[in-house]
């Protein structure tokens, strides 16, 4: 069944590989080749592929989705693993809105939050507590390891949404802080 | 153990209470010497592959390690009831709590690995220190004493051995209740730390002062001694690479050390080993500054995790040396017949960020395929499908290589890693490749501050940059078909894929095309 292509499909997608600015990238499930077409796939299964270029060279490569929201992947080729975000201008969602909703959810909050799941060791600060940048809110450990959480603003604790000893999902909000306007924030 | 004179003890069934890449080694070479090997597992270990790979499992509630693999009653009576005849504690864990070892022992069990009278006498850093003087082993200038000495006096002390000391963890290993400290100023915060952080790991809290010697490098020898009395040395391993006190790359032999230095090194390594009367496996850290002159720190009663590189340069089977004299049996060679052969390299792969202050990563092993080939040996705790837990230790696996000389042996390590791929979860195979192609690694010019003082250039990146774009873009397409719902993709579980889904275009054929490829509306035009 491999070559057994039923019906033509094309599609344009744009993908940021490492940061860099995006690229459009035209694809097809059918031949024939454009006289330039770069590369063709090989699909091998499960997460696998092969990528033949226009002279015969071919390279292994290996995709894995990390992150569904932004449809984040990671990419291994020629030794290293890339990380590309593939977006489809074309969907029903837009690419402006997606980015507005990954702005809201990763705003630039003072809140304290689990930059990965862990236990909580020690809260450093109480309600009503007036903290300055950098100041230590809490410890945290996660795979043996410490780390510290510190107050990226000035401010003052509103609420402490974490216990001594507990399991934290990454992400969880911790610590809320009101941050003090009387200051200039960056 | 083997305490009792030289009586020989067969051992049949062999509990492992460990997990992870360590559990599975251990168990090859039981399983090989046909010895049945009895795993510990809990809740999320059901499926791991050191469970999986047993003959018997005892399973221990929960998930944490205080729950399962500390569980040092639960385990021994869980032994008992399987009938084992020996417990192998691998690294970590329970492997030096001298307690448990005098449980076993207590118990009919024979634990594999020194006699708890040599783990307690080692495990106190302070006594083992105070032991090695005495019996002739150069050891760093420093401080110890009761905890309850006033931070006055702690100063006075730290001033009197001189700036920069460390502050280590009496009961500590692995970096652990450890920190350095360049100022006075900083004493108070980092002995306050330390004691936390030892307190935790080791329930112990206790700390001592020691001399911080600039640029050191960490060598240490593998020993091994007998119930008749006989102990070796199997030569160095050099493991200066450390980031954050944890070594991350270590190699046999030691670029640094002179055949002098190696003779002098190992009897001081025996010297010490004999000076507790050691069994079985241990391992004997020393420090070496600069100028030659080398330092006990400690010695580890254990396997360590960096074994495999001694067994490739000695071509011999630690763990099966273990149980030979676990048995009762003397070694079947003295030092007159060991020697290194070529170079051997140990790279450690974490599930961990470097991109990201190193937070460890956490997730599920999409894509798992080790590197294969002559000379190279991958020691993995995981397998596709695994699921990395915030629960232990993010280790994924040790990569060795061997060659007939250093430079054979790291173009292959190079060609290993460049070949390992691992996705699903953050790892630092690209930090352990650009530490590879340093000058000063390459020459070996290294020592334990080396990742702090030295600038890693970032590898030559590929330039197809298209050809990635290609690949995520028709794995894109094909998730994007194989979901009936936008954005609720479950990248893990695409088994059935190909298969059904027949509204789908991407998912039927096995080829696709890439068309072109050109900069986006947005960037990259001439305005």
């Amino acid at each position: 069944m491999s070559s057994a292509y039923k019906a033509t499909s094309q599609a344009s997608l744009h993908v940021s590989v490492n940061g860099a600015p995006e690229i459009t990238v035209k694809l097809s499930n059918k031949p024939p080749f454009l006289p330039n077409g770069t590369a063709h796939y090989v699909a091998l299964g499960g997460h696998e592929g092969l990528l033949i270029d226009a002279d015969g060279k071919q390279e292994r490569v290996f995709a894995c989705l990390r992150d569904a929201q932004e449809n984040r992947w990671d990419v291994w080729f020629q030794g290293a693993t890339h990380s590309v975000v593939v977006t489809d201008p074309n969907a029903k969602k837009s690419k402006s809105a997606r980015r507005d909703s990954a702005a809201k959810s990763a705003s630039n909050s003072p809140d304290i939050k689990a930059p990965m799941p862990g236990t909580i060791l020690q809260i450093k600060a109480a309600i009503g507590d007036n903290v300055s940048a950098g100041q230590t809110l809490l410890i945290m450990e996660s795979m043996k390891m410490e780390m510290t959480l510190n107050a990226a603003t000035a401010g003052v604790v509103k609420e402490i949404r974490c216990q001594n000893g507990q399991m934290v999902e990454m992400g969880a909000v911790l610590i809320q802080i009101q941050p003090d306007t009387t200051q200039p924030n960056t | 153990m083997a305490k009792k004179g030289s009586e020989q003890q067969p051992i049949q069934k062999v509990l492992i209470a460990n997990r992870g890449e360590i559990a599975l080694r251990i168990g090859k070479t039981l399983q090989a010497m046909g010895k049945t090997v009895v795993a510990l597992c809990s809740d999320i270990d059901i499926t791991a592959p050191h469970v999986v790979a047993a003959n018997e499992v005892i399973h221990l509630p929960g998930n944490t390690s205080a729950e399962t693999y500390l569980q040092t009653e639960k385990i021994l009576a869980a032994a008992k009831a399987h009938g084992v005849d020996a417990v192998h504690p691998g690294y970590g864990f329970l492997s030096e709590n001298a307690d448990f070892a005098r449980a076993c022992q207590d118990s009919g069990i024979v634990f594999i690995g020194p006699s708890p009278e040599a783990i307690d006498a080692m495990g106190d850093k302070i006594r083992a220190k105070a032991l090695m003087q005495t019996a002739g082993v150069p050891v760093v200038p420093g401080w110890s004493g009761d905890s309850n000495t006033p931070l006055d006096v702690l100063s006075k002390e730290a001033e009197k051995i001189g700036y920069p000391i460390l502050v280590k963890a009496a009961a500590g290993g692995g970096g652990k209740g450890m920190r350095l400290v360049h100022q006075p100023s900083d004493l108070a915060a980092a002995l306050e730390a330390a004691a936390r952080e030892a307190q935790k790991a080791f329930g112990d809290a206790r700390v001592f002062l020691e001399k911080y010697i600039v640029r050191p490098r960490h060598v240490e020898f593998q020993i091994f001694g007998d119930a008749q009395g006989n102990t070796v040395h199997l030569f160095e391993r050099e493991c200066s690479i450390q980031r954050r006190h944890q070594k991350i790359i270590e190699e046999s032999p030691s670029p640094c050390l002179t055949p002098e230095l190696r003779t002098k090194m190992g009897d001081a390594a025996v010297k010490a080993a004999k000076a507790i009367g050691y069994t079985n496996a241990g391992t004997v850290e020393f420090i070496v500054g600069q100028d030659g002159g080398f330092y006990f720190l400690e010695v580890n009663t254990r396997l360590q995790v960096e074994h495999p590189v001694t067994e490739m340069v000695t071509h011999m089977d630690l763990v099966r040396l273990q149980m030979l004299i676990a048995e009762g049996r003397s070694l079947p060679f003295t030092q007159s017949d060991l020697q290194q052969d070529g170079h051997a390299i140990e790279c450690r792969l974490y599930a961990e960020d470097p991109q990201n202050q190193f937070l460890p990563s956490t997730g599920k092993i999409v894509v798992y395929r080790p590197p294969e080939g002559p000379n190279i040996r991958m020691d993995s705790g995981v397998r596709e499908g695994t699921e990395v837990s915030i629960f232990y230790d993010p280790m994924l696996a040790k990569l060795i290589t061997w060659g007939k000389t250093r430079g054979e042996c790291l173009s292959t390590m190079q060609w290993a890693l460049q070949n390992t791929v691992i996705l699903g979860v953050n790892h630092n195979a690209n930090f352990l490749q650009q530490i590879l192609h340093h000058p000063q690694f390459i020459i070996g010019n290294i020592h334990t501050h080396f990742l702090d003082e030295e600038t890693l250039a970032p590898l030559q990146a590929t330039q197809n940059l298209e050809a990635i774009a290609l690949a995520a873009g028709i794995a894109s397409l094909q998730n994007s078909g194989s979901q009936s719902l936008p954005g609720q993709s479950q990248s893990s579980d695409r088994s059935k894929d190909g298969s059904q889904d027949d509204h789908n275009p991407w998912l039927q054929g096995g080829e696709w095309r890439a068309l072109a490829s050109v900069p986006s509306r947005s960037e990259g035009r001439p305005s």
